[in-house]
């Protein structure tokens, strides 16, 4: 074993949480959507200009982008099938991995 | 003072008008919201004066489930943050300047104030929240505008249809996907029939017992225009 891959050098896997995923503002491409949407089969309706507004400022993903994400984040949650955790006042009855 | 927008009856409000008149007498425009779906047309409440705007967010991806778990949307300026229920999360960087997120306000929530608590957040708020994040990160800028569109346009074309085949549309402002329409009295038998068939106008009477005969109507995008067609026939037949 060379000195790169020795036991004190190869770390085996980050202790703590390590959140570097990126926003979902910081990912995707205008135009983008993640959802079918049904086709528009009937005429176009007149609005009312005074009312109307620019809509909320979401970003555009695909559905892989917004699978990768939230599969990533999830990944690094931690609870009792990471490692140790407390009982809480709240649900310590229900932890039996934990006992 | 607290504003439905759509209201009950689906109109929107006008909330500049109603915010500065609030304003004036020192009082708070609360802005709230059975369809948040709709300001993906319309303005939003922050934009017209509202200093705290709420919604119900089941359409944003929560399932119907019997009435069953959902989530509320609250958002406030910040000269309000102190007084709000639930948690607020803030972004900071850490140590080497690296970005995190961190729970930053809490000041009503359970395990801070006790018995002056006005918030108590349970694990299944987060995951319908959750589930509505993913969804509207479906949807997207584009696609919440897409889609909030095609609800407007399909009420419109029913109310058209309606129109044209003599059914009385009770208020003329605009709506978005929701209005209130007026049928001809003894159509209590058709609304029995429409029942069966599970095509479901909701029958006001029971709450505004002096508008008989009005029903709301309600067309999102689920619906097509050959099921309007339909809906239209068997008001009007």
């Amino acid at each position: 074993m060379n000195q790169e891959n020795s036991p004190e050098k190869c770390i085996q896997g980050a202790t703590g949480l390590v959140l570097n995923e990126p926003l979902l503002w910081e990912k995707g491409k205008k135009g983008r959507t993640g959802i079918s949407i049904p086709k528009q089969d009937v005429e176009k309706a007149e609005t009312d200009p005074n009312l109307v507004g620019e809509g909320p400022d979401f970003p555009d993903l695909s559905e892989v982008d917004i699978i990768r994400h939230y599969t990533r984040l999830s990944q690094w949650n931690y609870g009792v099938d990471a490692g140790h955790v407390s009982s809480g006042v709240l649900h310590h009855e229900i932890q039996p991995k934990d006992k | 003072v607290a504003v439905q927008t759509p209201n009950f009856f689906g109109v929107i409000e006008d909330l500049s008008a109603v915010s500065e008149k609030i304003h004036q007498a020192q009082a708070l425009l609360v802005a709230c919201a059975s369809e948040p779906l709709a300001y993906g047309l319309y303005k939003n409440p922050g934009t017209q004066g509202a200093d705290i705007a709420c919604a119900e967010g089941q359409s944003l991806g929560v399932p119907r489930s019997f009435g069953g778990p959902a989530l509320g949307m609250f958002a406030s300026k910040m000269a309000h943050v102190r007084n709000m229920p639930g948690r607020l999360v803030g972004k900071t960087v850490d140590m080497e300047g690296r970005r995190g997120f961190v729970l930053t306000l809490a000041t009503r929530e359970q395990h801070i104030r006790r018995e002056k608590a006005t918030s108590n957040i349970c694990t299944n708020h987060s995951l319908c929240a959750l589930a509505s994040a993913m969804y509207m990160a479906s949807l997207g800028g584009t696609g919440i505008r897409e889609l909030a569109r095609l609800n407007f346009d399909k009420t419109e074309y029913l109310k058209g249809q309606l129109k044209k085949s003599g059914v009385k549309i009770a208020f003329e402002s605009p709506t978005f996907n929701e209005f209130t329409a007026q049928f001809p009295s003894g159509f209590q038998s058709v609304y029995e029939k429409l029942l069966k068939r599970k095509l479901w106008p909701e029958f006001l009477c029971p709450y505004y017992p002096e508008l008989p005969d009005h029903y709301l109507l309600c067309v999102t995008e689920t619906k097509t225009r050959e099921d309007l067609d339909e809906l239209v026939r068997e008001v009007t037949t």
